[in-house]
């Protein structure tokens, strides 16, 4: 038996009409490589147009959460696209804080 | 049986013991929300103190024995398949510590972010080496309250 904390990512279609990966619950150790995946296959399907993220549903993100984001980002700009956070949680919020990467992640408001 | 709520704590210490796993981590992290709720600690503390155990753990678990698949004759009687978090708990304050077996010559990673984030939630963080098991302690006051 396995006890994974609550996580999901779905990809959605949001009101402005635009597909975003949304992301709730826990971002860990135990679950940050189900972020990447999520990303990986959002890429995988050769689309144009930047990654979008909304992260405004995390409840919990870690270090390992944040590397998780940097590779999504990695792997983003190796198929000649980006990263937009289109939303995020206050937990976000805090641990970018603390990782003094508050900047790289900031929030595009305006594409949500 | 409702208790009157002057009754004194008989300890502050609380001691849980998880399986090695990433998975068992969120049970540490969920216990560190109660304990902060006792402390009274501020709901950015309880927080702190939530990222501060995820952290430790990221530290730990690469070094425990077995984690690279080689085995160990290691000779402490810890049992090398479980995490053990101690927390102590008093008024406006948590310690906290995480500690496992670990494989023989490890060192805990300074260089890293799991490191650097442990740092900027405590500056006194600190690594005790007690024969091979290896403990990462914590401490998370609440703001004004005197170490």
């Amino acid at each position: 038996m396995s006890v994974v904390p609550l996580f999901a990512a779905t990809r959605e279609i949001d009101a402005t009409g635009q597909d975003v990966l949304v992301i709730t619950g826990d971002v860990d150790l135990a679950t940050a490589h189900e972020f990447v995946a999520a990303a990986d296959a959002w890429t995988a399907t050769g689309r144009s147009g930047p990654v979008r993220l909304d992260l405004s549903g995390v409840t919990f993100l870690d270090s390992t959460g944040i590397s998780a984001l940097l590779e999504i980002r990695r792997a983003a700009a190796s198929v000649g696209t980006e990263v937009v956070v289109v939303g995020q949680s206050a937990a976000v919020d805090r641990v970018l804080a603390v990782a003094g990467i508050t900047d790289l992640f900031a929030a595009r408001q305006g594409d949500a | 049986m409702i208790f009157p709520g002057n009754v004194s704590w008989p300890s502050s210490a609380v001691t849980v013991k998880v399986p090695a796993h990433p998975d068992f981590v969120a049970s540490i992290r969920a216990m560190s929300r109660s304990m902060a709720v006792l402390a009274d600690l501020a709901l950015e503390d309880a927080e702190e103190l939530q990222m501060a155990v995820d952290e430790a753990a990221i530290l730990l678990l690469p070094l425990l024995r077995g984690a690279d698949g080689a085995h160990s004759d290691a000779s402490t009687d810890a049992d090398p398949q479980m995490l053990t978090a101690t927390f102590e708990v008093d008024e406006g304050c948590v310690g906290f510590e995480l500690s496992a077996p670990c494989a023989e010559g490890s060192a805990v990673d300074r260089t890293g972010l799991p490191w650097m984030m442990l740092t900027a939630i405590d500056s006194d963080v600190s690594v005790r080496p007690d024969g091979d098991v290896i403990a990462i302690a914590v401490t998370r006051r609440r703001e004004g309250t005197l170490s």
